[in-house]
């Protein structure tokens, strides 16, 4: 084989390898490319989601610091402030609720927070009770009534122009009105620990 | 390599090899052609192609000759060079090389714009092939050692473009193009490069024209063409003329620098056929003793050339005396003559480049482009990267915002059941409750309520409503049912049904059946 076809060989050789070489780089560092512009748009989707995220938080985080003056208050002002107002209702409709003790509960969905639950049992004819559920159901106090049960001590008269429960007095009444509060100073701790 | 004469009436080609010390000369080959096609650079390269086919020879590497008349060798004195800026490190700069070759066109009745020059230097090895000083020092260098002694090769511009057309025309690689009478004096090279003596004077003849030329131990120094001047009586008046001129010649050189002197002179002679119609097989007996006797100089006569071998054998009929130009052509392509113009590519104001060979300018522009692309990819990656470092930044700022927002959301959630409605909350109304069901119960002729319960499940804050209703009724079948019908289709209740079974109260006549129905608050009630 003369000399010149063996460098002609060679250069065909080394084109096609050359070609080969230069088709596997441009191809890498085109997929380099894409994947960065891919990672990109998926940066560029997180960041617009965080963002319309905030933007709808914003006005939850508004309401909520209207509301959340009540955890800077001692525990104690507020039971004596509820259930002041409490017995205010109850001369108001000549109720009796007996002693008015709160329970406290933990909250299972904050480590931050507890509620008061205040339980009234009192006898009451209907108008009564629903002018008091009237006020509660309008107070502008952060409170929340549990439970309710209405019980008739005694058959109402028959009369067929007239409900049978407004025509007496005698209803048993049961309740459970509660209000948040912050935690106590020990329980705080103790929760806080317990994480 | 091929050397290539063109004559006014044929071109003369040859072919030379050289194999380490010998030289191996195929057949030469001479082309006629009618003389009014002389001035068509097309037509004589395509006779020019044709015989080249013939031999085979077409697209090989070749020198051409310029037409004899077309150009000269001066020969330029120190002194132009020592009033120019030779600076302490020996070196001639720009200026002055231009300042040299202005001078030397003044000199020659050509105008300047149609002359070609090309410089030539000796300091080198001989089998270098240096065309023209690489560096103005060497150029300075040379010029100082020998005297200031500057070759100064010029052509004309018309010539060397007929030259290139009947090369392009005639299917050869034309590598160079030189001067007639240098060939000539290369082609003689056989007969005078062992010469003993440091000096020796090499003279051509054609017919009337004569070619001298002074060549020392590292190349040409001087060469001069004239026409022999003749009262045209007869050939011994010619020779005795041309010894004549020669004689004056070297006074002329002698005087100008002492050591230009001669020790023996080569003489080659070839007959004008045009002018005298015969042609001798050599110099007369009575030039050489006439040129001895007016000179002082040995002369010695080339019959022929010496030491050259043949490819095919010798021919017979061909005198090789013919074919000295275009054999010294073939010389400088081989890189053999010791001197050499290139018109081709010639030293001048603007010649300055050199050479550079095929492949790196596509070298060049091949690493210019992948350096190009490497970098418009580097930068593009850089783009995304900032961009995308940029993007990540800013989430890492956000996302601890983010995470806080949600937790002032949640605690919304979880205390907005304890404000009302009118507030923004989502509390239940338990006076709601009532009214609803109050409404939903029958006739109060047919039933009351005997207890009430609404009360959250334990699953949560969030949990539903349950509500329980214990109820006596009359004795009429549907009532119970339609009264769970209605809790069922109204907006506020759901999946009310009866809990237990009903009991039955003789006792009572009015409301006789007692039992419970169950349900639950719609989730839209409760406003998640």
């Amino acid at each position: 084989m003369k000399q010149r076809h063996k460098y002609i060989i060679v250069i065909f050789l080394s084109a096609i390898l050359i070609l080969l070489l230069g088709h596997m780089t441009a191809d890498w560092m085109m997929e380099y490319l894409r994947s960065l512009a891919e990672r990109i748009d998926e940066a560029q989707v997180k960041l617009k989601t965080i963002d319309d995220e905030y933007a709808i938080n914003t006005k939850y985080k508004d309401k909520w610091q209207e509301i959340s003056g009540f955890q800077n208050e001692p525990l104690e002002d507020r039971q004596t402030q509820f259930t002041a107002y409490l017995q205010k209702l109850e001369a108001d409709r000549d109720f009796d609720f007996g002693q008015m003790t709160p329970s406290e509960r933990p909250l299972k969905e904050t480590a931050e927070f507890q509620e008061l639950s205040y339980k009234l049992v009192f006898s009451a004819n209907l108008k009564d009770l629903a002018m008091f559920l009237a006020r509660l159901d309008e107070s502008d106090k952060l409170l929340r009534i549990d439970n309710l049960n209405i019980s008739c001590k005694a058959v109402p008269h028959y009369d067929r122009y007239r409900m049978p429960l407004l025509s007496t007095a005698d209803l048993e009444i049961g309740l459970t009105v509660t209000i948040p509060a912050a935690l106590r100073p020990a329980d705080s701790s103790k929760k806080e620990f317990a994480k | 390599m091929l050397g290539i004469d063109v004559g006014e009436k044929s071109i003369r080609v040859v072919k030379l090899h050289q194999k380490g010390s010998d030289f191996v000369l195929w057949q030469p080959l001479e082309v006629s052609f009618d003389p009014e096609k002389g001035s068509d650079p097309i037509a004589l390269g395509e006779i020019l192609r044709q015989a080249l086919v013939n031999r085979g020879w077409l697209r090989q590497d070749a020198i051409m000759i310029l037409p004899h008349r077309d150009g000269f060798v001066k020969r330029l004195k120190s002194e132009l060079l020592e009033s120019q800026n030779i600076h302490e490190i020996d070196h001639l700069d720009k200026e002055a090389i231009n300042n040299l070759l202005e001078t030397t066109r003044k000199s020659m009745l050509v105008s300047s714009e149609e002359l070609v020059l090309d410089l030539w230097r000796s300091s080198r090895k001989s089998s270098d092939r240096i065309v023209y000083p690489q560096k103005e020092s060497d150029f300075s260098r040379d010029a100082a050692n020998r005297g200031g002694t500057i070759l100064v090769g010029a052509a004309q511009g018309s010539s060397i473009e007929f030259c290139q057309q009947l090369a392009a025309a005639g299917g050869i690689k034309l590598q160079s193009l030189e001067l007639h009478s240098v060939a000539a004096i290369n082609g003689l090279w056989f007969n005078w490069n062992k010469a003993q003596e440091n000096n020796i004077a090499v003279v051509y003849r054609i017919g009337t024209l004569a070619h001298v030329a002074l060549i020392d131990t590292e190349g040409l120094v001087f060469l001069q063409s004239f026409n022999i001047p003749s009262s045209g009586k007869d050939e011994a008046d010619e020779e005795s003329m041309l010894a004549e001129q020669l004689s004056r010649v070297f006074n002329t050189l002698k005087l100008e620098d002492p050591r230009l002197v001669p020790q023996r002179l080569f003489l080659a002679e070839l007959k004008d056929t045009a002018n005298l119609q015969t042609k001798s097989a050599g110099p007369t007996e009575s030039l050489e003793e006439q040129i001895r006797r007016k000179t002082g100089l040995k002369v010695t006569c080339c019959y022929t050339l010496m030491g050259i071998g043949w490819h095919d054998g010798p021919p017979e009929e061909i005198d090789i005396l013919d074919f000295v130009a275009a054999i010294g052509a073939a010389l400088d392509g081989l890189a053999v003559s010791p001197t050499w113009f290139d018109f081709l590519h010639p030293r001048g104001r603007h010649s300055d480049k050199k050479r550079i060979p095929f492949w790196r300018p596509f070298a060049v522009a091949g690493a210019l482009s992948i350096f190009l692309v490497g970098t418009l990819w580097l930068a593009l990656v850089k783009q995304r990267m900032d961009e995308l470092s940029g993007i990540e930044r800013q989430i890492s700022q956000m996302e601890p915002q983010r995470d806080q927002m949600l937790a002032l959301r949640n605690n919304w959630n979880l205390f907005s059941t304890y404000l009302p409605e009118s507030k923004g909350g989502k509390r239940i109304e338990y006076l709601r409750i009532l009214y609803e069901i109050n409404e939903l119960m029958p006739s109060t002729s047919d039933a009351y309520i005997t207890n009430l319960t609404v009360g959250k499940e334990s699953t949560g804050l969030m949990g539903a409503y349950d509500i329980q209703i214990t109820m006596k009724v009359c004795r009429k079948v549907d009532v119970g049912t339609e009264f769970i019908e209605r809790l069922n289709n109204s907006k506020m209740f759901q999946e009310a049904k009866q809990a237990g079974t009903r009991t039955h109260d003789e006792t009572d006549p009015l409301y006789p059946i007692s039992f419970s129905v169950t349900c639950n608050l719609r989730k839209t009630m409760m406003k998640p």
